[in-house]
């Protein structure tokens, strides 16, 4: 007695807000109506309005000849499993979710789903990286649809300036699940009779990429290394350097070694990429001597070279005043709101320099007397720090910055250069210590830096974490399992911010005492900053 | 105004005789209502039955006042309950409707005395049954309300020509037993998409004037002694007679034949569809619902028909129920029946069904198979699999680590989500606080990124859910409350309670305007000017009124440093009694709506319009996110890093970005990194700012030019 094989149409759409999955299933219904057919839809919104997902359900039913008007089919509400025709996702991970539910079934299911995000909070709150492996979808749908069609629909649409939506009708259409011609496909957006034609313009779109029926794309691959740096000016000194690294350097670690050179100049200049490639090129000597374990060498000075380019290329005052000025910059943002620079806009940049940041920026011993001496510090403070809007397309807001931006050569003077010099040369001191004792610990110390990241109060938390894990693995040094443990205390500091899983995690092993408490909690800004350079300065 | 415009539906409701009608559930029910000649309606918005509101909002000019409806939103579901004593004297058909179970909850004292006392005119409740999948309450059954205060429950087979049929059925089954009606539809049913043959709607030939003009009164009505005691009497000996009489002459429950007589399913009229279609997948109903197995369908769950129960079970070895939601009352009430009857027939129900969860096609279909498995020789008997699955292969098992869950959140640029901004700060500052919550957009809050607030006990009850922690501490509670649950009850439970009980509790009144939650309805204190309510009624006069001392009103809530100044004072201000912060800021939702339209309108007539929306310089930024922990905002989102040297994601801004301002604000507050920056696109620009505009850009390209030739003798960006 079962129902006759294509008479019955089941298809689910999960969409979210904004996405336009009711004019979808509409549109879907109005055609299948317009065709005299049966058809139902239903959904469950409640507060899935708001940002969660929608699951429409839809049931297309075809009359039979000589069925009565009164001989009408009972149709479900919701999606069984086993028994849906076509699933349409308009994101990729309700796609995951629709596999997951059972939906998708490899005797009968069309699955058609965009390949774009839309990613949930908790991927976005991590403080590393918690984004969900695209792949492991894109492997159980194209094993449990009976056919997969999977693109961008979300950037198709954006170029037809319509949403997702027409791009999944399109693509429903293309894919011939549903025995509706072109005509009625395109007649049924027409009786919605909104955005009609930048609709049925990405609804053709979507019908041509289906009809192909595109494997989804391959994902850029990130932390990948990007090729090194080939410099093509005339300046001596530079081809001096990049041939003193050609000369000094393996060929794996070249490439790395010649994009530091070039983070160096950019952030500052010739003598400071000289100063990164002597770092490395004494790490990399006392790498040679050490006991790689008999795994592929080098490994250390990988990891190093890229966490002490980032180090050495820090943000202060200067380095982000140069990057706001910059040309590229403005274009890219001209870019990314679609205007062109003739138009009139204005760009409002939010800061909030503190007297750290401002005192940072002077010669060191001058920074340092400022930020001990009350009366001068609330001096700079008043004038300088504090919450500031500031427009970058206004004469006075860009000029203000670009000066601050000409101060680079004398960035070597100022008091972060100093700070952070101290803690480079502590960490590289700690490194290749730890490299001769232990190399497989060494490694693990090399990547410790990327746990600073952020401004001011989260880099100084950031801080927190790395000046705990750094003193751990001293503390650690000889036991077997120490690899282990720092690899675990990294992952507590990036469960939360306010640092008690790590403080937790360190107390496991009897390391409580290396958890500093923050500087903060209703402390006045001195008070901070007296504690910030005690701890610059250990 | 409601989030959603019905204008163009409503006018699907003046179908007349034999016409088809095509719409949603909601709509099928309203246009019931107009073909049963109901004199009054009202009601409390929540899912599943917001848009019932909606639609007889929208109906209100269109047809309500023509046929001399009288419509109101209700300040609650008590009021709406309370306002069916209208049907107590008169012949007067009346219908509400709201939320269930919670709106029933707050409405059972009206309902309560309603039942008791009895009804002369029709007084149907529309309950909009929040169970099983995209609920967002506790998971409980309408059905024990219905028990025990007497009121019929309806549970209509989900399909529009049932539904209606129903509708009007309640009237009369109401009156021929003089008790209120409960029709329940489930959220699916509410939004379901069908057609049914209309009829000519009806006027009431009895009028509310006509009851102004004719007042009546029967003492013997009124819940007082010695009439409740003659009322309990009536209930059993009188209207449930009646009742039965007409479900019975009436044919409410229906009978389908199956050519299986040793076996019959019982089910409740709602769980029809799901039952049909477990039965075609294996092989034992067709498309069209001609099932081998005989079925009895309670389009009445509330109360059971005995002599027709009896009659279904009689000769049949084995009768299956199949009765969503917890406790089985029905299961447990037929085994009472058999047993009393001497009816040998055996009844499964929660033995092969599970005990909880809503009852989905798969749960029905592997509850069937246990049954005819165990109580027939023949069918099923080596079905071990359930047709139609196949074997999950164990990709689909890898998925429970990738896929994220995604609970509700404020939508982009939400004028509430600056001031959990603000409450995180306060408590980076001071330590955790106890924070009580209530029901509305802002319990949101209680998820991640924000993660604050412990309890939510129930619409306008944030405040009074506090009242325990009435004691001295340099922490005290506070607890959050909405526009709409203020308005709700919040005002006496919450607010009065605590200044009665001299509490000194920090009450934070959350004000966008609208009850947003439920789909932006407007209420006592809405800004907007509305035609047919009284608005712009303030918060701060109610709470002052009620005798609150220390109150702050906050107009624009994406101030965060404000917000977190207000914060800081009311935790440390002492002996004052309750301390109320009412935080304003439009619904941004509603706030769009109204402002796209407004500016395309201002584009096309070539006026000076600005856009703005926020952006990030992905160079500064080095992938913290502490942002969006900050914030959980749709349109702050991530991607990959365009640094390679760098493996996590750096925060980015999409096109939805509505430029509220909050994530500058949270930058300037919690002194974040410098990356975020918010442009302003001017359309129509003037000629005198269009001149100024070049002049600066002509001096910082000159600028941004010389900054160039630096990179340019490195040559920086040469070949990578």
């Amino acid at each position: 007695m079962k129902t006759l094989d294509k008479q019955r149409f089941n298809i689910a759409i999960t969409a979210m807000g904004g996405q336009g999955g009711g004019v979808l299933a509409d549109w879907i219904v109005g055609m299948a109506e317009a065709a005299n057919w049966h058809a139902q839809t239903t959904s469950v919104p409640g507060v899935a309005q708001r940002t969660g997902a929608t699951i429409y359900y839809l049931e297309l039913f075809r009359p039979q000849p000589g069925d009565a008007d009164t001989r009408r089919p009972v149709l479900s509400l919701s999606p069984a499993s086993g028994d849906v025709d076509l699933v349409v996702a308009a994101e990729l991970m309700e796609a995951g979710r629709a596999l997951q539910r059972g939906f998708v079934t490899p005797d009968r299911t069309t699955l058609i789903a965009s390949s774009h995000r839309a990613y949930a909070v908790a991927e976005k709150e991590s403080m590393g990286n918690a984004i969900a492996d695209s792949d492991s979808v894109h492997v159980t749908a194209a094993e449990m649809a009976q056919r997969y069609i999977c693109f961008d629909m979300a950037a198709l649409a954006e170029q037809c300036r319509s949403v997702v939506s027409a791009v999944l009708f399109g693509a429903i259409h293309g894919s011939g699940v549903l025995p509706f011609g072109r005509e009625e496909f395109e007649q049924a957006i027409r009786r919605g009779g909104v955005g009609v034609d930048a609709s049925l313009a990405a609804f053709a779109a979507g019908a041509t990429q289906a009809e192909a029926n595109r494997k989804p794309e391959n994902p850029v691959v990130p932390g990948a290394v990007a090729p090194g740096w080939h410099y093509g000016g005339q300046d001596g000194g530079i081809r001096q350097l990049l041939a003193d690294v050609e000369r000094d350097f393996a060929l794996v670690l070249q490439p790395l070694i010649q994009e530091g050179v070039r983070r160096m100049l950019d952030h500052s200049d010739l003598r400071y990429a000289r100063r990164y490639v002597q770092r490395m090129q004494r790490l990399v000597a006392l790498e040679a001597g050490a006991d790689a374990g008999g795994k592929e060498a080098g490994r250390c000075s990988t990891v190093a070279a890229r966490t002490l380019g980032l180090w050495m290329a820090y943000e202060d005052t200067i380095r982000v005043a140069d990057i706001k000025t910059r040309s590229q910059r403005f274009e890219r943002l001209y870019d990314e709101v679609g205007i062109d620079a003739d138009q009139v806009s204005h760009f409002t940049e939010f800061m909030h320099p503190r007297l750290e940041e401002i005192a940072e920026t002077l010669p060191a011993g001058v920074g340092r007397w400022v930020l001990r001496t009350g009366w001068a510090g609330r001096l700079l403070e008043v004038l300088f720090a504090g919450p500031k809007k500031l427009s970058t397309q206004s004469l006075c807001g860009f000029v203000s910055l670009y000066l601050v931006a000409q101060l680079r050569p004398l960035r070597r003077f100022s008091l972060r250069d100093a700070i952070e010099q101290t803690q480079i040369d502590a960490w590289l001191e700690q490194l290749e210590a730890t490299l001769v004792a232990d190399y497989d610990l060494g490694c693990e110390v090399a990547a410790l830096p990327e746990l600073i990241k952020g401004y001011s109060k989260t880099r100084e938390r950031g801080l927190r974490s790395f000046r705990a894990i750094s003193a751990a693995a001293r503390a650690l040094g000889g036991r077997s399992d120490a690899r282990e443990i720092l690899r675990s205390l990294k992952a507590a500091a990036l469960q939360s911010e306010e640092g008690s899983e790590l403080d937790a995690a360190l107390q496991r092993y009897q390391l409580g005492h290396l958890f500093e408490p923050l500087p903060g909690k209703q402390q006045d800004s001195a008070g901070c900053a007296s504690q910030y350079v005690d701890a610059a300065a250990r | 105004m409601a989030e959603r415009s019905f204008k163009s539906e409503v006018k699907k409701l003046h179908a007349g005789e034999g016409e088809l009608f095509h719409g949603e559930g909601i709509l099928a029910v309203t246009k019931a209502l107009l073909q049963s000649g109901v004199s009054y309606v009202g009601g409390y918005q929540g899912s599943p039955i917001s848009h019932l509101m909606d639609v007889l909002a929208d109906a209100r000019e269109e047809i309500l006042d023509d046929m001399g409806i009288h419509f109101e939103t209700s300040a609650s579901e008590a009021t709406a309950a309370a306002m069916l004593s209208a049907s107590v004297h008169y012949p007067l058909r009346g219908a509400v409707t709201w939320k269930s179970t919670v709106g029933t909850n707050v409405a059972s004292d009206a309902l309560a005395n309603l039942a008791s006392g009895g009804v002369t005119g029709g007084a149907v409740i529309i309950i909009g049954e929040d169970y099983g999948e995209g609920s967002s309450i506790m998971q409980e059954r309408t059905h024990a309300f219905a028990m025990k205060s007497h009121i019929w429950l309806l549970d209509p087979r989900p399909n529009l020509p049932s539904i209606v049929d129903m509708v009007e059925k309640s009237f009369e089954l109401s009156e021929a037993s003089n008790t209120p009606v409960m029709l329940q539809m489930r959220i699916r049913a509410c939004h379901v998409h069908g057609q049914f043959v209309a009829k000519d709607n009806r006027k009431a030939e009895f009028t509310l004037q006509d009851a102004l003009q004719n007042p009546k009164r029967d003492l013997s009505r009124v819940v007082l002694p010695p009439s409740t005691f003659v009322h309990e009497r009536e209930k059993i000996e009188a209207r449930l007679p009646a009742a039965i009489e007409f479900i019975k002459a009436q044919e409410l429950n229906e009978f389908f034949p199956g050519s299986r007589e040793d076996i019959g399913i019982i089910l409740q009229g709602g769980s029809y569809n799901t039952v049909i279609r477990a039965l075609e997948h294996l092989g034992l109903a067709d498309a069209y619902g001609q099932s081998q197995i005989p079925l009895y369908v309670m389009n009445v769950a509330f109360p059971l028909i005995d002599d027709e129960l009896l009659r279904f079970a009689q000769g049949k070895s084995a009768v299956l129920l199949v009765e969503e939601g917890n406790p089985e009352f029905i299961e447990h009430e037929l085994h009472t029946l058999f047993a009393r009857a001497g009816c040998k027939t055996l009844l499964q129900g929660k033995a092969v069904l599970p005990r909880v969860g809503e009852y989905t096609t798969d749960v029905v279909k592997a509850g069937l198979r246990n049954f005819l498995q165990a109580q027939t020789t023949d069918l099923l008997q080596h079905e071990t699999a359930l047709s139609f699955v196949p074997a999950r292969s164990l990709s689909v098992e890898t998925l429970t680590d990738v896929v994220p869950a995604r609970p509700a959140g404020f939508c982009t640029g939400c004028p509430e989500r600056p001031i959990f901004s603000a409450i995180k700060l306060l408590q980076k500052e001071r330590g955790d606080f106890h924070i009580s919550c209530d029901i509305g957009c802002h319990l949101f809050s209680i998820l991640p990124p924000f993660n604050l607030g412990a309890t939510t006990m129930g619409y306008g009850l944030g405040s009074a859910s506090a009242s325990a922690f009435n004691v001295s501490s340099d922490k005290p509670a506070i607890s959050i409350m909405g526009d709409g649950g203020f308005w709700h009850n919040g005002l006496t439970s919450g607010v009065g309670n605590a200044v009665f009980n001299k509490s000194d509790g920090v009450n934070l009144i959350i004000d966008n305007a609208y009850t947003a939650a439920t789909g932006g309805q407007d209420i006592l204190s809405s800004r907007a000017a509305n035609a047919n309510l009284a608005t712009n009624n303030p918060i701060s006069r109610a709470v002052e009124g009620v005798g609150v001392k220390w109150v702050r009103t906050l107009t624009r809530t994406y101030d965060v440093t404000a917000m977190l100044k207000t914060l800081r004072e009311a935790v440390s201000t002492k002996g004052q009694g309750p301390k109320v912060i009412v935080a304003q800021s439009e619904c941004m939702l509603n706030l769009q709506r109204r402002e796209k339209r407004n500016k395309r309108a201002d584009l096309k007539a070539g006026k000076r319009v600005t856009e703005a929306r926020f952006a990030i310089d992905e160079q500064t930024c080095t992938g913290d996110r502490a942002c969006i922990r900050l914030s959980g905002c749709p349109s702050l989102t991530v991607k990959e890093n365009p640094d390679p040297w760098r493996s996590d994601p750096v925060t980015r801004i999409d096109s939805s970005c509505v430029g509220c301002g909050l994530c500058g604000e949270n930058v300037h507050a919690d002194i974040l990194c410098p990356s975020f920056v918010r442009v302003e696109v001017v359309r129509n620009a003037g000629r005198w700012e269009t001149f100024r505009r070049r002049l600066s850009q002509s001096v910082i390209r000159r600028l941004q030019k010389r900054a160039q030739r630096r990179h340019e003798i490195y040559q920086l960006d040469g070949a990578a």
